[in-house]
């Protein structure tokens, strides 16, 4: 037996049944009184105070221009935690938490108003001991990123110090620019303030718990990886589909649209992930690097290639879950002669050693039959099937599914001999969900992410780098699609998008999944 | 392979003016055992849509399907379209097998009532009730309705695989007719009840003379007989002939008579003159079987009793979940049974 003393002390690391805690620090929200807030931010703090993951002198300070008194802001954020919190209320928790959640009402182009913020945060120090640690997050209409920013700067609020171990650091919401050149105006703005390691550019996708799972999938497991290139793997289909319209976004959609609200940085975060090489660590250097190079290989759209690989679409009215629903250009807010695409489908190619020849499809749509998200590994065919030729019509390849929403878990499809006295294939599935597998509930996106953000670990945020190069590889199609109008409307709500996306797969001889 | 009924429903729900996604909330929370463990399996492997063309056909239809749990386990959603009222009800109900020491879901049955206007949004609100990566069959109880804007053309895109029943119409030729004109235009492959209750026919044929010998040209003419009950050919007679007609083409002379009797095939004749054989298949009345009498040189047969099965619809519906390839012998056949209807 080893005696107790033979054992070095364990360290945090180490112990299995500390999790990773954060240092204690003042969340400052821009945005406070928006949607976000109160339907994924706070309640993403709560639930992390409730697992006793957010450190107790941690205070949270809302801002944004409205006035109102602390406890009706409160009286808010703990609506927000009923509706849409994965925990319900403890009083207990919620007591604590309220207590130091703050609110300041303050134009965000006001100087003034971010010196009285300044003054919050040195008493919030002094009363809680959050020892000059803050963490900004940006939860505005975009135009205000850089001004809110600057003011930062301006009132000393960004200065990490010197020899320091407090931080400032920047979470930023998307959308990170419109066009390549805005996004390269808004990290110049950004960047002349805060330095790149203190920018946290969010794209939620990478909270997701599939997401996370799909390098876990790939990296921790010797089965996949060796297939996982252009020799079996026949293609590749992510779907991000909705069956809700625009609703009350219609204002925003409408300068934005499904290629800027969801496949330049969702999709091809998504993508990056499915497609990258091995990282020699799961650190957040290790992991953007490898990222960013998957973006590398993919060639920006031209002009030919925009009239090759991409579709849009804009939905006309239709039905949608046994309910009439207006079209996109009837959609309150929404210009009436709109020419944005409320889908996209596309062929991306990456062009490296391991994915050379094998396309990713990626499409996405609002006003689609169904709410799903999923990446799809369409894996070739077998060589050659020794069975009769009746026995194997219904044959089909197999497929691996990464469900990212709902049901988050992952499925294999492979062929099965149908009990019988004869030969006779049928595709059958083996599932793994996530909720049948594990009974604890996964965490929300944001919860995971803010706790990331609290600990300083960037790795599932995106890199200037990455951001900048999905803008290169989007910039030729946003140039075309933005001079010409689209043939709007051509999809009818509650149709699979537009027959152009159907045929973009013909002319491969493939064909989207049916989900 | 037999039908057996499942355990009883687990749970049962019924919801006035739902939404989808509350029909969708409460299958997952059925899913969901009472002792708070984990969710219980799924054990579908299709994705089963049933327009039920009147409310009174529902109680006959839902207990069909809910008879396939133990073989062709399935979500399936049932739908009552009603000219009256507005918006959906919907009533869930799960059925659970126990299978090496757990409790697996084996029938999710949706019955969902579209009201007024909304019956025009049928096929959207059953499509987010599928399962993903399961095949779909549409069960159609009824000849295809050829409208190019009716429930069969919104639905039928939705599904892997169409199932009709020729036989359910009242005139058997008018019903093959629709049905050959309609299959080759269809979204899916497609199958007939009234194709797959020939099937034991087809089989007992086969096993008593080569059917190889019927194909051959060298046969010279092929003549048969087929008698069905009533004076208008049953679709399953014309099915009959129809593929006879596949196998032997211009050879054959086929010719239909009435008969007394409840089912849809009474008997069956085949002659190859020229080769001297001779096939005769009678149905025995109210047996699962017939009088087969085979005649052909230096063998001149005595009748002798066979079996010859007549299937339920829940048998005849579940042999034709189980098959999810093309069935090419019925598509070729069926351009032939529709000129025999037509003469």
């Amino acid at each position: 037996m080893t005696s107790a003393g033979a054992l070095a002390p364990a360290t945090a690391g180490e112990d299995v049944r500390l999790t990773r805690t954060a240092q204690p620090a003042v969340i400052v929200i821009f945005g406070a009184t928006g949607d976000l807030t109160q339907r994924k931010l706070v309640p993403g703090l709560y639930g992390l105070a409730t697992q006793q993951l957010l450190p107790p002198e941690t205070a949270v300070i809302g801002v944004a221009r409205r006035d109102i008194p602390d406890d009706e802001f409160r009286a808010q954020m703990r609506a927000g935690v009923e509706a849409h919190g994965r925990f319900p209320i403890d009083e207990d928790v919620w007591e604590g938490f309220a207590r130091r959640l703050r609110y300041l009402s303050a134009p965000f182009d006001d100087r003034r108003g971010f010196e009285l913020l300044r003054a919050m945060l040195e008493e919030e120090d002094r009363r809680r001991g959050t020892r000059g640690n803050r963490l900004f997050y940006l939860a505005t209409a975009p135009e205000f990123f850089p001004v809110i920013a600057e003011s930062l700067g301006a009132v000393g609020l960004a200065d990490e110090g010197h020899g320091t171990e407090r931080f400032a650091r920047l979470v930023v919401e998307k959308p990170f620019g419109h066009d390549l050149g805005s996004s390269r105006r808004l990290n110049t703005r950004l960047g002349a303030v805060f330095r790149e390691r203190q920018v946290y550019r969010i794209d939620h996708y990478l909270g997701k718990e599939t997401v996370q799972n799909l390098l876990v999938l790939r990296f921790g497991n010797a089965i996949f990886e060796p297939i996982w290139n252009r020799r079996y793997v026949d293609h590749v289909q992510i779907t991000v589909s909705e069956e809700l319209g625009v609703g009350s976004r219609g204002g925003y959609y409408d300068t934005s649209g499904a290629l800027l609200d969801i496949v330049q940085n969702h999709m091809l975060q998504v993508l990056s992930i499915v497609a990258m090489e091995p990282p020699a660590r799961f650190e957040s250097r290790d992991v953007r690097d490898e990222k960013v190079k998957v973006l590398r290989a993919i060639e920006p759209f031209d002009a030919a290639s925009v009239a090759r690989d991409a579709v849009r679409g804009q939905y006309a009215p239709g039905w949608i879950a046994g309910e009439r629903v207006p079209g996109y250009r009837e959609e309150k807010g929404v210009d009436p002669g709109s020419n944005t695409d409320t889908f996209v489908a596309m062929r991306v190619m990456v062009d490296n050693w391991r994915w050379s020849g094998t396309p990713f499809y990626l499409r996405t749509g609002k006003r689609l039959p169904r709410r799903a998200t999923e990446v799809a590994i369409q894996f070739k065919q077998a060589p050659h099937l020794p069975f009769a030729s009746s026995a194997v019509e219904s044959g089909a390849p197999n497929l691996l599914i990464l469900r990212i929403q709902p049901d988050e878990g992952a499925s294999l499809r492979f062929l099965a001999k149908v009990p019988g006295p004869q030969i006779d294939l049928r595709a059958v599935s083996m599932d793994f969900t996530y909720g049948n597998a594990f009974l604890r509930g996964s965490p929300e996106a944001y919860e995971r992410l803010l706790l990331d953000a609290l600990l300083g670990d960037s790795t599932l945020f995106a890199r200037w780098d990455e951001v900048e190069r999905a803008w290169e590889i989007m910039q030729g199609l946003i140039e075309i699609w933005s001079s010409e109008p689209g043939p709007y409307p051509n999809y009818e709500a509650g149709s699979w998008g537009p027959e152009a996306a159907d045929a973009l797969m013909a002319r491969d001889d493939r064909e989207w999944r049916r989900l | 392979m037999t039908t057996v009924a499942p355990d009883p429903p687990v749970a049962a729900w019924d919801g006035v003016g739902v939404s989808i996604a509350q029909v969708l909330d409460r299958l997952a929370a059925q899913r969901r055992p009472e002792d708070g463990g984990p969710p219980l399996n799924l054990a579908g492997v299709l994705n089963l849509i049933v327009p039920v063309p009147d409310a009174g056909e529902l109680e006959a239809m839902r207990t069909v399907i809910e008879g396939l749990a133990g073989h062709q386990p399935s979500r399936a959603v049932l739908l009552v379209e009603s000219d009256s009222g507005e918006g959906i009800d919907a009533t869930v109900s799960t059925s659970c097998r126990w299978s090496g020491g757990h409790a697996s879901v084996c029938v999710e049955l949706v019955v969902m009532s579209l009201h007024g206007e909304g019956r025009a949004g049928d096929a959207s609100a059953i499509q987010p009730l599928l399962r993903s990566d399961l095949p779909t069959v549409l069960w159609w109880p009824d000849t295809p309705d050829p409208s190019p804007d009716g429930p069969l053309a919104r639905m039928a895109p939705l599904a892997d695989r169409i199932v009709t029943e020729a036989g359910r119409a009242p005139e058997g030729a008018q019903a093959v007719s629709r049905l050959a004109a309609w299959v080759p235009g269809a979204p899916g492959a497609v199958t007939d009840l009234a194709w797959a209750a020939i099937t034991p026919w087809r089989r007992l044929i086969a096993q008593m003379i080569d059917i190889g010998e019927i194909a051959s040209p060298d046969s010279g003419p092929v003549r048969a007989v087929i008698t069905h009950p009533g004076a208008g050919p049953t679709a399953e007679a014309l099915l009959l002939a129809g593929w006879l007609g596949d196998l032997a083409r211009d050879r054959l002379e086929v010719s239909l008579r009435g008969g007394s009797g409840e089912v849809a095939v009474l008997g069956l004749e085949i002659h190859l003159p020229a080769r001297h054989q001779r096939i005769a298949i009678e149905r025995m009345p109210d047996r699962q079987a017939a009088t087969v009498c085979v005649t052909q040189p230096g063998h001149d047969g005595r009748g002798r009793a066979l079996p010859l099965p007549a299937f339920d619809r829940g048998r005849l519906l579940a042999g034709e979940l189980e098959l999810q390839r093309r069935d090419h012998a019925f598509e070729r056949a069926l351009p032939f049974a529709a000129e025999v209807a037509h003469r």
